[in-house]
């Protein structure tokens, strides 16, 4: 019979692994479509009014505006007005509790987009019903 | 794989294969290394619209008579105060700020950009909320250029939220759907 010196009987840690393995997975996938909503591409303004975003804002809908004013959303090709319109009204759908869109709009449109564009596109979410709307741009100097 | 077990004394030894596990992890690791793309610290302002209520109102406003010399004073204009801004539109340099003016009470005023720096709107401002004749010293309509720059008007309320005027509404551009989109 061989010698076996000071062995531990440890737990197994194989099936443990496995789950780690799995929950880094899901992490890598999420975190891909999270940085989708918030698209790289677009060029922020800088403001020295902007301030840190803060956790528990309730339910929020992302609007990219590219320089073209067309509007980039998650999952959709870039939209012109009358297809952000229309996809708006199933969003506002979505989010309608007691007769309210209850999400907040949070708009990040690019330095070079016209005003017009801009304008446009927040009055036709206003029309659709959010009221809640939050302007994204780089923070100066760390914000207020 | 080296299990290896001992009935009867407890002592086991059991041999955890660590090398593809090490693999699958720097796998990972390079993945994230390759995609991290930090990015610039965002933050975010809240906004207001004219609500439909306004903008009914203004629109139904009716014209004013023409005034004769010692007529009673004509009702106050709603205490509000607009800054204007204008873009050049020589296709060129589209979309920078060639002019800002103040619309108040007291008619417009043009305000000075010296190489686009809005220090003397901010000190324009400053005085407007300073008149007592001022008696909304809080709200600001913004209305630009349909052909003019996103980051413009951010700059502007900028300047309008350092002025104190800390709640800032966007108006319709004057030539809107000329610009096109």
């Amino acid at each position: 019979m061989a010698n076996v010196q000071g062995a531990d009987t440890g737990p197994d840690l194989t099936a443990m692994l496995d789950v780690v393995m799995q929950l880094l997975l899901y992490f890598i996938f999420c975190a891909r479509l999270i940085n989708e909503q918030t698209t790289g591409d677009i060029k922020l303004p800088l403001s020295q009014a902007a301030k840190p975003m803060t956790r528990g804002e309730g339910e929020v809908l992302f609007i990219n505006i590219n320089p073209d004013g067309k509007v980039l959303a998650l999952g959709e090709d870039p939209m012109n007005l009358t297809q952000t319109k229309l996809w708006l009204e199933k969003r506002a759908q979505d989010y309608k509790k007691d007769g309210e869109v209850k999400a907040a709009l949070v708009v990040r449109a690019d330095r070079d987009t016209s005003y017009e564009n801009v304008y446009k596109i927040m009055q036709a979410c206003k029309d659709k019903g959010f009221r809640r709307f939050k302007l994204r741009a780089e923070m100066i100097g760390g914000g207020n | 794989m080296g299990i290896a077990s001992r009935r009867g004394t407890g002592d086991t030894k059991v041999d955890v294969p660590i090398t593809p596990m090490l693999d699958m992890t720097f796998q990972l690791l390079f993945f994230f290394v390759l995609n991290y793309n930090p990015s610039a610290m965002e933050g975010q302002m809240d906004l207001s619209l004219p609500t439909p209520k306004d903008m009914v109102k203004n629109a139904s406003k009716p014209e004013k008579p023409s005034e004769m010399p010692g007529d009673e004073e004509p009702p106050e204009e709603p205490p509000e105060v607009t800054v204007v801004v204008k873009t050049q539109h020589d296709g060129r340099s589209d979309g920078v700020i060639s002019q800002v003016s103040i619309l108040s009470n007291a008619g417009e005023t043009p305000v000075p950009t010296p190489n686009g720096k809005l220090d003397q709107l901010v000190d324009q401002l400053k005085k407007m909320r300073d008149d007592p004749a001022l008696i909304n010293k809080k709200d600001v309509k913004l209305q630009g250029d349909s052909r003019l720059k996103w980051e413009a008007i951010v700059r502007v309320r900028d300047a309008c939220q350092q002025a104190g005027f800390t709640n800032a509404s966007f108006a319709p551009p004057p030539d809107l759907g000329l610009g096109g989109q």
